[in-house]
């Protein structure tokens, strides 16, 4: 499956981009499992993705919640408005 | 609207031709400050992710009116490119009387800098540019990573000193 995780704040400079697709396995699971895998393939996001949130639309994510095929994940670093 | 890429406008947010029970309005605005953590800083760059951002920005006016009993709570950010001075963020509260008013329109802006995914780059004197250290939003961070870092707190909150080591 096609998973799309897109990058905000300090970790766009960490990861070099602003997007990055991953083909994980069939059934990989969770979105704990994505972030291993992102970690992977990026290695210079890892020490940032305990501390980050993961967002779909307007909604916040669970670390345990499934993975959908074609999901695109918001990686939401500390936030620091005002 | 709660985000602007253009320059803050503040009669809109200010709930005036309502709330004739209303006795008090305390607005707070948050500017650009010319320095930080000891770096003079000579611009900011402000960027959210704008579908939560509105969505959290929104339950935080309506938080702050149930919580404080206020009838008018707006709050409003500015993105993109900020010069020294610019205003950064305006939050208004309309109340029958100016104590609740005030504590209503702290909590909001304090909940905004906390919660709301909108992130600060500082581009400083030498070149160079760095993200304010923040605030976690993750909803199930490990407790051995929050540091005692609690959302509830009420410290002034200006250069964001936290380390989530």
């Amino acid at each position: 499956m096609q998973i799309t995780f897109e990058f905000w704040g300090a970790l766009r400079r960490a990861a070099g981009g602003d997007e990055r697709t991953l083909a994980l396995p069939a059934g990989a699971g969770s979105i704990g499992d994505a972030l291993e895998a992102l970690a992977d393939a990026i290695p210079a996001l890892g020490e940032y993705l305990e501390t980050t949130a993961v967002a779909q639309g307007d909604r916040l994510l669970l670390r345990t919640e499934e993975l959908e095929d074609g999901m695109r994940l918001a990686l939401l670093p500390p936030v620091a408005g005002g | 609207m709660y985000l602007f890429d253009t320059p803050l406008q503040l009669d809109p947010i200010l709930g005036m031709a309502e709330h004739r029970d209303c006795g008090a309005l305390n607005v707070f605005g948050g500017t650009v400050r010319d320095h930080n953590e000891g770096k003079r800083v000579l611009r900011l760059k402000y960027t959210a992710f704008a579908p939560l951002a509105e969505k959290l920005m929104r339950e935080i006016e309506q938080e702050t009116r149930e919580k404080f009993g206020v009838p008018h709570c707006r709050v409003i950010h500015r993105l993109g490119l900020l010069e020294i001075g610019d205003i950064a963020i305006y939050c208004a509260v309309r109340a029958p009387h100016r104590g609740e008013a005030f504590a209503a329109c702290k909590y909001a802006v304090d909940a905004v800098k906390h919660r709301v995914p909108i992130w600060k780059e500082e581009f400083f004197e030498d070149g160079t540019s760095a993200f304010n250290q923040g605030c976690c939003i993750r909803p199930d961070l490990p407790p051995e990573h929050d540091n005692g870092h609690s959302h509830a707190h009420d410290h002034e909150h200006g250069d964001h000193h936290h380390h989530h080591a």
